[in-house]
């Protein structure tokens, strides 16, 4: 990516406002926000679990079929060939399509989904960093009440992200635990943040 | 040609079958493992440390029936088998039902792995080389009269149709319960809590979680810390402690018992009593049947309609209290109060509070400082202590006893005595019907229509008196220094008048004057039954209509 603007955003030093103003002309920046939200959307749509059973089964039985007779009579019409052939190859793309779609809402992801999932989820420790850098001498600003209820909330945060990650760790693809991970992280970010916002106003 | 067609479409076709072989290469292995067995209405079923999304619907069947779908991937072939091939179903008797227990090798405590197998995965994971994922979804379904116990993790339980003790542990899941009966306990973490259609009692733990509650036939119970929480149609009492979150309720037919923090507070139509406790937050609360009694800080109250007494306790906050049909007590600082329609006694504490209070059947107290205090129709006895306060009191039907500073008082139709201590107070009362003894400094002190005694001790006050009404044995005592007394009396008044003053203007009929000293006067009216005594250093004025 060309433009760390999407970095910055993740990293609060922009605001909403500036980073949506900033991705009308960022094309690479807009990519990014939308990945993001794709990523997001993805380990969150774990429920509805569509299957095809025996789709791919009846296909392979059907190409088998196929395949045999064609192998048996050389005389079949070439136009049957093509038929077929073009069959196979819409219903192979049609197949490879569904199944990409019917991947993201598996309980599991895929390797390459797990990588950029992975990434998603160091975006948002390094905007942890940053934030709880800012926040831990910030917090004794607060009245004794709410800086125990943050601090509290906090902690509860941190037991969540160490649960999961401990989970993780022997179950790394496991969309809904990743997915508890993410919404875990995105709590504490917002946590923070919202801490910012009361101890600057 | 015709060849170099058919060779196109043999590579299509070909190529279309590697894709195909390499996405399921990709794919993850699924397995299903299931038991079905007769199981007795009334008895238990006890999920043990599951992970995964977990279904349980009763049916009318004698049957125990649990499916388990595993899914694994990632992982070699060799190794995915082995993983499936040792992980395993099992329904173990109890003394009263079942225990449904699913393992893989992944969270074996059972001896039945081969713990040669679980050590090498362990072992794996320590290398790293560790690929395998897996999932699992349990679906069961069991007589409807069933006690079930449930402890997950990593997945949502959702539950329908079942009746019996039910007990639901779940960590980083949902938990979904609907048209349940019974007695509920649930416990969870980190994720919503739904309870739809539940007869019986609930209680929900929900730490960090959000609980959303609907058609509940007995107590229900929640904790939770920072998510929100919604209730509606609650049969029992409702009880909710929480730190900081935002709670909604409504149709409590119980009582309703509530404490949070910081965030809003919206209940509406219990039943019983109302107790909200919750430090900066704004409260709102509408058609309570019992009591209500709130304690809250820094933001709005706002009740309205309550059966029986109110009592708001807080500090820098603006309260708005109508339509209460008891006692109401309110304390709050440096915001407006305002109180209409109570049926019953009032009593206001509000420091540097603004205070409106307006058609209230009893009592009415209030101590408020440095700013307005408005009382209008109050059917009982009005007291005011209010310090740099401007004071407005309309319609009293009993007494008035009014003490402020520095701001003026104003009284009108006040049915009983008017008491009024108001340094630095200008004092005007209008329709006053009982006996008046007013004491204030510098500030005029201007009394029309007044029905009975009257007694003015002011300092540096001009007074101005118009006696409507002098009863029989009355007294009239109007003392100040410095200002001129003005006195106003009825036609037919009896009365006898001694006034001192340095100059005089009587103009008066049935009189006997006696003006033999240069500052007193004495005169004599009708019979001279009323006794009144003017005295000031400035000119004094009487007159009769």
């Amino acid at each position: 990516m060309s433009c760390n603007g999407f970095e910055k955003f993740s990293l609060d030093e922009w605001t909403e406002a500036e980073f949506a103003k900033h991705i009308e002309t960022c094309e690479s920046c807009r990519i990014a926000m939308e990945q993001d939200r794709k990523l997001l959307d993805l380990a969150r749509s774990r429920k509805t679990n569509i299957t095809a059973p025996f789709l791919w089964p009846r296909i392979e039985t059907d190409l088998q079929q196929q395949r045999t007779a064609i192998l048996k009579s050389d005389n079949y019409h070439r136009w049957f060939f093509r038929i077929a052939a073009i069959l196979v190859l819409a219903i192979g793309i049609s197949m490879l399509w569904f199944k990409g779609q019917n991947k993201q809402q598996s309980p599991l992801l895929t390797e390459s989904t797990l990588k950029k999932v992975e990434q998603l989820e160091k975006d948002y420790e390094n905007a942890i960093n940053e934030l709880e850098a800012l926040v831990t001498p910030q917090l004794s600003q607060l009245n004794q009440e709410l800086m125990l209820l943050y601090r509290d909330r906090l902690e509860t945060i941190d037991a969540q992200i160490e649960q999961c990650k401990e989970a993780l760790a022997m179950n790394p693809a496991n969309a809904h635990i990743r997915s508890y991970l993410l919404a875990a992280l995105r709590d504490k970010k917002a946590t923070l943040r919202e801490i910012i916002a009361l101890t600057t106003t | 040609m015709k060849n170099v067609h058919r060779i196109l479409f043999t590579a299509y076709a070909a190529a279309a079958l590697v894709l195909l072989a390499a996405r399921l290469a990709q794919a993850s292995t699924e397995e299903t493992f299931s038991q079905t067995l007769q199981a007795q209405p009334g008895a238990s079923v006890i999920i043990e440390k599951f992970s995964g999304d977990i279904n349980i619907k009763g049916s009318s069947e004698n049957k125990l029936s649990v499916v388990v779908v595993l899914e694994v991937n990632n992982g070699s072939d060799k190794l995915v088998k082995e993983f499936i091939d040792n992980s395993s179903l099992s329904l173990i008797q109890t003394s009263d039902g079942y225990q449904i227990v699913f393992e893989t090798p992944m969270l074996s405590d059972d001896s039945s792995v081969p713990e040669a197998f679980v050590r090498n995965f362990k072992s794996l994971f320590k290398s790293g080389t560790w690929q395998i994922s897996s999932s699992q979804k349990m679906e069961v379904r069991l007589p409807n009269k069933q006690n079930v116990t449930v402890h997950n993790s990593y997945g949502d339980i959702s539950m329908e149709d079942v009746s019996g003790d039910i007990s639901l542990h779940n960590s980083s899941g949902e938990i979904h319960v609907r048209d349940c009966s019974g007695n509920l306990q649930s416990q969870n973490s980190y994720a919503t809590v739904e309870i739809e259609s539940f007869d019986g009692p609930v209680s929900v733990h929900s730490s960090s979680g959000e609980v959303k509650m609907n058609n509940i036939g007995g107590d229900a119970e929640i904790s939770n810390s920072y998510r929100s929480v919604t209730f509606q149609n609650i049969d029992g009492d409702c009880t909710v402690k929480s730190s900081s979150a935002e709670i909604t309720g409504q149709d409590v037919t119980g009582n309703c018992d509530i404490s949070t923090s910081y965030k809003k507070v919206s209940i509406a139509r219990v039943t019983g009593d109302l107790i909200v406790q919750a430090s900066s937050a704004a409260v709102s609360g509408e058609f309570i049947g019992g009591s209500a009694t709130i304690e809250s800080s820094y933001n709005p109250v706002e009740i309205d309609s309550v059966a029986g007494p109110l009592t708001i306790k807080s500090s820098s906050a603006k309260v708005y209290a109508s339509r209460i049909g008891g006692e109401t007590n309110i304390r709050t600082s440096y915001n407006p109060i305002v109180v209409q329609h109570v049926d019953g006694p009032l009593s206001i504490d509000g420091s540097s509070c603004s205070v409106e209070a307006r058609d209230i059947r009893g009592d009415v107290f209030i101590s408020a400082t440095y700013n307005d205090i408005t009382v209008d129709n109050v059917d009982g006895h009005l007291e005011v202590q209010g310090s740099s306060a401007s004071v407005t009191a309309e319609n009293i039907t009993q007494s008035a006893t009014i003490r402020s500073t520095y701001n003026p008082i104003a009284l009108a139709n006040i049915g009983g005595d008017v008491r009024v201590d108001g340094s630095s107070c200008s004092v005007k009362g209008e329709k006053l019907n009982g006996d008046v003894d007013i004491s204030n400094t510098y500030k005029y002190v201007v009394l029309n229509d007044t029905r009975g005694s009257i007694k003015v001790h002011g300092s540096s006050s001009p007074i101005d008196v118009r006696v409507d009404e002098l009863p029989h044995n009355a007294e009239i005592e109007l003392v100040t220094t410095y200002k001129p007394v003005k006195l106003e009396l009825p036609k037919k008044t009896d009365a006898t008048l001694e006034a001192f003053g340095d100059k005089f203007d009587f103009m008066l009929e049935r009189v006997q004057f006696d003006m033999s000293e240069k500052e007193r006067a004495k005169i004599t009216l009708g019979s001279g039954a009323a006794r009144i005594f003017i005295k000031t250093g400035e000119k004094v004025t009487v007159s009769q209509r």
